[in-house]
Parts: C-alpha cells; sequence; structure tokens
C-alpha cells in the first residue's frame, strides 16, 4: 500500500534528471521531499501523478501500476497542487475550485448538490468563502495558492501531491497549510523550501541531491546538521526551543563566523 | 468580473429567441423585400409538404431556394465560428487566438485561388461549381497537415509551436495566394479577393448539409469535453491533475476545430472578427467557464453573422458587399473597445 517508486529514471531533453529512484511513500503519512534547486524533487512529485512517463521503472499506487490506469483513475486517487500559475482568462474562483470535481463528473451532467457541498466545504476550510466570485487573475499568490489547494480538496483524494506550497505565502498561511494537509489524514507528499516547517508538520523526509535520494527517514534522522552540509553546503545547528522544546535547525554559512 | 451562473440560461435562451426571430426577418429584407407573413407560409408549406397560398411563385423561389439557405448558412458559420474560437483559445491558451491561428484559411486561400484564376487540376471541369469549395478544403487540410507536423513535440503537440506554426505558414500561403493574383487577369482576381473578404453567396441547399453536420457534431463535443476545455485554459499541468488527457484532447481538439474550419472556409471565405471577438464577449457576460461561455457565444454568433450578412445584401444594394467587411467594420471597433475595457480593468 501506499505511493511505491521502483527504479525511475527520468530523463527530459536527452539529460537524465532522476537516476534509478525508488523510494515508497507510506499510508497515511505526511512525507516531505528536501533537497536543493535542481535536485529533482518537482520532477519526482511529476512521476508520481503521471505527468511524466519514467524512461525505466515504474510508479506505483496502492500497488496498482500508474501507466496501467487512465488520466481519470488516477486523479481520483491522487490530486496535485503544482506550482503553475493560471491567470490567462478571467476564471472565477467558483471555476478553478469546480474543476476538483472534473474526474468524478460525467460531461453533459452540471454540478450537482454533493459536487457544490465539498465546494461549500473546500472554501471554508482553506479560507477563500469570500473570494468565491473574484477572478483568479484578481488574487494574491496566497489566496491563489489556498484556492487551489481548495480545488485538490474536492478533488477527495487518497495521495495529496504539493509542490512548494508555501511558495509567495505569508507565514500565516505557509503554517495553515501544512496544519490543513495535516488535519485532513490523507496521505501526503510535500515538496518544501523551508526545512524547519518539515521538523514541525512531516513524518517522514526524503532529501534528494543530484537526482538521486541520499537519505530516507524521519526528520531527525535525515536533518542532521552533517546530511545538510552534505546536500546544502551549510552549517546547520540543532537547537531546541527553550519556550516548547520544539527543535528548530539554524543555518550559517560554511568557514569562520 | 463576477460570474453570475443564474443569468446564463436566461441569457442563452434570450440569444435563441433572437435567433428564431432573426431567421424569417433576415429573410424578408433583400433586393425585394418580402412579408413576413409570406416566408413563414413558404416554410410552413415545405414542412407540412402542402403548398403555400397566396405566395407568388417567384417570392416562393427567393425565400426557399436563395434567402432561407442563406440564412440558415450564415447562422451556422456565425456559430460555427464563435465555437471554433472558443476552442482555438483554449488550445493554445491565448485569448488572441481565431480559427485561422492554425493557416486554415490561407490554405483554403491558396486552393481557392488556384482554381478560380487557372482552373487547377480541371477541378472545375470535375466539380462544376462547388470546384472552389473543394479546393478550399483541400487547401485547409493541407494546411492544416503542415502546422500539425510543425506543431508536434514528443508525445503532444505544444501550444507554442502551434501559433508560431500557424503563423509562419499563413505568410508563406498568403504570399502564395498573392502571387496566384498577380498571375492571374485582373476579372478573376476580383471574384478572388471578393473570395477571400468573405461570403455567403455560395448557400444552397446542397452545401448545407456538410457544415450543418459537422457543426453539429463538433459542438455536441464541445459542451460533453467543456470541463475539459476549463482545465486546459488553466494549464497543462493543472489539466492533467484533475484527470484530462492533455496530449489526446489537444489532437482531437485541433482535429475538429481545423475541420470544421476548414468546411465553412471553403463554403464561405475567411470571414474575420466573429471568432475572436464572440467568445471574449460571451466571456464579458457570463464568464469563462466554457458550458456558460459555449451556450451563449454560438447563438450569439449565429445572429451577428445573419444581421451582417443582410447588411452585406442591402447596404449597396442591388451590389452585395463581402461580409467579411461588415464583420470587421463592426469587429474591429468592438475588439479594440474590449482591449480597452480589458486594460482599464488590468491597472484597476
Amino acid at each position: 500500500m501506499g505511493l511505491g517508486v521502483h527504479g525511475v529514471t527520468v530523463a527530459l531533453n536527452g539529460r537524465d534528471i532522476l537516476h534509478e529512484v525508488s523510494v515508497r511513500f507510506a499510508r497515511g503519512e505526511v512525507t516531505a521531499i528536501i533537497g536543493p534547486n535542481g535536485s529533482g524533487k518537482s520532477t519526482l512529485l511529476r512521476c508520481l501523478y503521471g505527468a511524466l512517463t519514467p524512461r525505466t521503472g515504474h510508479v506505483t499506487v496502492d500497488g496498482d501500476d500508474l501507466a496501467t490506469l487512465s488520466r481519470q483513475q488516477i486523479a481520483r486517487r491522487v490530486a496535485v497542487v503544482s506550482q503553475e500559475n493560471p491567470a490567462t482568462f478571467d476564471f472565477s474562483v467558483h471555476d478553478a475550485v469546480a474543476l476538483g470535481r472534473v474526474p468524478h463528473r460525467s460531461g453533459w451532467s452540471g454540478l450537482s448538490r454533493h459536487d457544490l457541498d465539498l465546494m461549500d466545504d473546500a472554501l471554508h476550510r482553506t479560507g477563500t468563502t469570500a473570494l468565491r466570485h473574484r477572478p483568479l487573475s484578481s488574487l494574491s499568490g496566497g489566496e491563489r495558492q489556498r484556492v487551489m489547494v481548495a480545488r485538490a480538496l474536492v478533488q477527495q483524494p487518497e495521495y495529496l501531491l504539493l509542490d512548494e506550497p508555501t511558495n509567495h505565502l505569508d507565514i500565516r498561511y505557509q503554517l495553515e497549510v501544512l496544519h490543513l494537509v495535516r488535519s485532513l489524514g490523507v496521505t501526503a507528499v510535500v515538496a518544501l523550501h523551508d526545512l524547519n516547517l518539515v521538523w514541525r508538520w512531516c513524518d517522514a523526509v526524503v532529501l534528494m541531491s543530484d537526482g538521486q535520494i541520499t537519505a530516507v527517514g524521519s526528520p531527525e534522522a535525515v536533518m542532521a546538521p552533517e546530511r545538510c552540509r552534505a546536500a546544502f553546503h551549510v552549517e546547520a545547528r540543532l537547537m531546541t526551543d527553550g519556550h516548547d522544546g520544539s527543535r528548530l535547525l539554524r543555518f550559517s554559512l560554511p568557514g569562520p563566523p | 468580473m463576477n460570474s453570475r451562473p443564474s443569468r446564463v440560461p436566461l441569457l442563452t435562451v434570450a440569444a435563441l429567441v433572437a435567433l428564431v426571430v432573426s431567421v424569417p426577418w433576415a429573410i424578408t429584407l433583400g433586393t425585394a423585400d418580402i412579408a413576413v407573413t409570406d416566408v413563414v407560409e413558404v416554410i410552413r408549406s415545405a414542412i407540412t409538404g402542402q403548398p403555400a397560398r397566396g405566395v407568388p411563385a417567384g417570392t416562393v423561389s427567393i425565400v426557399w431556394d436563395l434567402r432561407l439557405p442563406r440564412v440558415l448558412l450564415a447562422a451556422t458559420v456565425g456559430a460555427g465560428l464563435a465555437l471554433v474560437g472558443a476552442m482555438m483559445q483554449a488550445l493554445v491558451r491565448n485569448p488572441l487566438a481565431d480559427p485561422y491561428i492554425l493557416g486554415v484559411s490561407s490554405g483554403a486561400s491558396v486552393g481557392a485561388a488556384a482554381v478560380m484564376l487557372f482552373n487547377v487540376f480541371g477541378l472545375r471541369t470535375v466539380f462544376g461549381a462547388q470546384a472552389v469549395s473543394v479546393a478550399g478544403f483541400a487547401g485547409a487540410c493541407a494546411a492544416m497537415a503542415i502546422v500539425y507536423l510543425l506543431a508536434r513535440s514528443g508525445a503532444g503537440v505544444s501550444p507554442q509551436r502551434l501559433v508560431l506554426g500557424g503563423v509562419a505558414s499563413s505568410y508563406v500561403f498568403s504570399a502564395i495566394t498573392s502571387l496566384l493574383i498577380f498571375l492571374g487577369t485582373p476579372h478573376a482576381a476580383g471574384n478572388v479577393l471578393f473570395w477571400l473578404l468573405g461570403g455567403l453567396g455560395r448557400a444552397s441547399w446542397n452545401t448545407l448539409a456538410l457544415p450543418v453536420v459537422l457543426y453539429g457534431v463538433v459542438a455536441g463535443y464541445a459542451l460533453l469535453r467543456a470541463p475539459w476545455l476549463n482545465a486546459l485554459a488553466m494549464g497543462d499541468d493543472l489539466a492533467t491533475s484533475v484527470g484530462v488527457p492533455v496530449n489526446r484532447f489537444r489532437r482531437e481538439l485541433f482535429l475538429a476545430s481545423a475541420l470544421l474550419t476548414g468546411v465553412l472556409v471553403a463554403l464561405s471565405g475567411a470571414i474575420g472578427f466573429v471568432g475572436l471577438i464572440l467568445p471574449h464577449v460571451a466571456r464579458l457576460l457570463v464568464g469563462a467557464d466554457h458550458r456558460r461561455l459555449l451556450a451563449v457565444a454560438m447563438p450569439l454568433g449565429a445572429v451577428f453573422v445573419i444581421w451582417c450578412d443582410v447588411a452585406a445584401r442591402t447596404v449597396a444594394a442591388p451590389q452585395v458587399l463581402p461580409v467579411g467587411v461588415i464583420t470587421a467594420l463592426v469587429g474591429g471597433p468592438l475588439f479594440v473597445a474590449l482591449l480597452i475595457r480589458r486594460t482599464a480593468g488590468a491597472a484597476s
């Protein structure tokens, strides 16, 4: 059970971006993918919902090979919040969130009472109810991100993939988005830049560098200072918050202070 | 702007009523004025199979053989161009796209010009009056194939390459058309120019079936796939993540819109602005959701072209103007007004 990546190699424009990556994302856990820019985080995420087809290897959802599932079947199980910024036409927030029902609807039928209830609930949970009739193009980056999370929620996925969901967000919404993901009870895989968010919100961490996975495990195990040094080329010091005893990483450039 | 779903059925019904009223009304107007009661009587008699009572035979002929098919073709072309325009804007994710952006109309022009000027391949001998349409459609298909091959990348067709390939081949095809006109006789060149600007003079019961049926099929397909059009218009990643097979869908959209454009252009020339403007007008009225947008854009497009054609037939009567001149004269300023409104909206 869970999302399985089995010996996956991905090539883009003739260059290998992922090299024989194998990893398992367990059901019920929130897993962070961390690593420097260009390490293959987004590429790995894109493989998990079939947006990229691996050159070798395969990806499984609860034991089913993604390659044998239709797009619609995949979309009923896996929802994605990507970094794409859609604003070309004046779609309203309502229109964007309704897209989450596309994999569950047949063509002619409009939105059912059930669909609308799910949408109300998702808008409420992401704090975007008041934005419902606004055009996407008038929203701030953070508002748009929350709308995209709402859209993913109405998809009712078993697995939720998020690519840098905290980008452009005020600190409050960064925490809220991760709190929301935590509270949903879905299996989530989140590419994250902010390592201190990982401590607080994730059960497991996958560390990537140069298209390979260099460590998998609990945040304590993977984010040890020496590993951060190797992966991100920074000095990392593990500290304890005197107030509530939670752990923090502090970073500095290597060399004399 | 707010999208108000409750307005949609009302607007669609209003547009459809306007369409139903426009058809007989537009038939009464022309070089010979005909009473609307006569028009209704002729249509009634055709439907019931009984002879038309109290209508002169000449009037029956004008209504039934000339004006009714012409008005119906105008409606089909208007609705079809609005439909293809909306599909194309979602397909290449560009609000400035129109049905001709893929070079289909320029390809059709080469075919039509070649036949009108030089009776290429003896087509005129084989197909008679339909030769221009046949050649136009062949040219449209050739252009479609070239642009598709240019735009193929990896597993799918890329929107950027579709636009670039379409624009580039449009220039080449237009140059070839100009060359043909330059080499031809002045009289034939005048005919080609008239054809290029678009007109509905080729309408007849024989030529009506294909565009009507094809339009029906494509419109049904687009309405069925309206949620996918929304997803595609918002981005490939987003569309993929909500279960749209993006590459296959884009190929189907390309084929459907290019075929319909090819058939419409072959019969009526490249009538401009309808496909560009009507989707935007509909978006302003009911928002960007394609289910609502198409339900409003298609009947409005039909009404728009019917009345532009009435203007083309009556403004300089007995001279018939190319309908493309009217749609552009009306559509151009409308488009500028839209752009200004858009820019003002973005700045505020």
